[in-house]
């Protein structure tokens, strides 16, 4: 049996072993910023790791209260900072991409309901051909 | 080394760690040219100017409640430090935020809004160009970024986020990144107490 068929293998066994294993990314620390009642949009800030050997390129982003979700990054220029949406945003194999207050975050829109501090939300991020990678994250003030 | 070599070098040492203690923090200096008069209207829906902060000190920044990173980041750390002031150096210091946006930011929204961080906190907003004439002489640099097609917020703003603390009598004495070190700010607050 050639390498390549041999990793083939344990590919197809592992994905029927353990079906959630197939996701490299992982996603930690995740918390949402507790905002306004009558915010129309707040911020999930975490670090998503890459535990593979291959590149993993983020190419969507939900929340169970929000209508859409994106990543956003700040820019700035000419002493003025604005958010840019990031449609990919890639994290390196054996590396992290950590989403946080003044860099890469979350943008949740359209909250129905605005969640409350202490309540959970449940945040995902997609890599193209892939599940969801979800996690449930802790609305607080910082 | 023996006791009576390091008992008054200790000693020295203390005194000049005492001595650096009491001695007076430089005073934080005037910025003359930032700062000036305004006429914009608080949350209450109230005219509110320049002279309506004078008296107590003043920590204002710009922003919109439609941004939802630094904005209310920053807000919730302004109001964080405020509150870890004594409840008598607190009547002295106002929290002021203003907004670029008043088509959504208006007085009825800024109340609710600013009311979840604390309900002192003061809210301004006013015409378009009231803002634009006070962001000016703040030197407050922000502009109305038109966003891409079929984005969630049909506008926002690219903005400069600095923490501007005023004396009582409105004079700027200090500008902050938002991201400001909490002691920091809290120590040169109570040197103009
Ligand atoms: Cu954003």
């Amino acid at each position: 049996m050639s390498v390549a068929c041999f990793r083939r293998c344990l590919v197809i066994v592992a994905l029927i072993v353990a079906p959630a294993t197939y996701a490299e990314l992982v996603i930690e620390d995740a918390w949402v910023r507790a905002v306004p009642p009558n915010s129309s949009s707040t911020a999930a800030y975490f670090t998503v790791r890459n535990s593979g050997d291959q590149e993993q390129v983020i190419v969507r982003a939900s929340a169970s209260v929000a209508g859409a979700a994106e990543i956003h990054d700040w820019i700035e220029t000419d002493g003025r900072k604005k958010m840019v949406r990031q449609h990919q945003v890639p994290v390196p194999a054996g590396a992290k991409v950590v989403l946080q207050t003044g860099g890469l975050h979350m943008m949740l829109f359209r909250l129905d309901p605005v969640p409350a501090a202490g309540e959970l939300v449940r945040v995902c991020v997609g890599v193209a051909d892939q599940p969801d990678v979800c996690v449930d994250a802790i609305v607080k003030m910082p | 080394m023996k006791a009576t070599v390091w008992r008054p070098l200790l000693a020295l040492l203390l005194m000049l760690g005492l001595a650096a203690c009491s001695e007076p923090k430089p005073e934080l200096p005037v910025n003359t040219r930032l700062g000036g008069d305004f006429v914009l209207m608080d949350q209450n829906g109230l005219m509110f100017n320049a002279e309506d902060l004078y008296g107590k000190l003043s920590l204002m920044f710009f922003g919109f409640t439609h941004c939802p990173d630094i904005c209310p980041a920053t807000l919730a750390r302004t109001v964080g430090a405020w509150k870890n002031l004594s409840e008598s150096e607190r009547e002295q210091v106002n929290v002021v935020f203003v907004t670029f946006d008043p088509v959504r930011d208006t007085p009825e929204h800024l109340k609710e809004y600013l009311k979840f961080f604390d309900p002192s906190v003061i809210g301004l907003t006013g015409s378009v160009d009231d803002i634009a004439d006070m962001a000016r002489r703040y030197g407050v640099v922000y502009l109305q970024e038109t966003a891409e097609p079929g984005a969630e917020q049909e506008y926002m703003f690219s903005h400069s986020d600095f923490v501007y603390l005023l004396d009582q009598q409105g004079r700027v004495r200090k500008l902050f990144k938002s991201d400001f070190n909490t002691e920091e700010l809290i120590a040169d607050v109570r040197s103009l107490l």
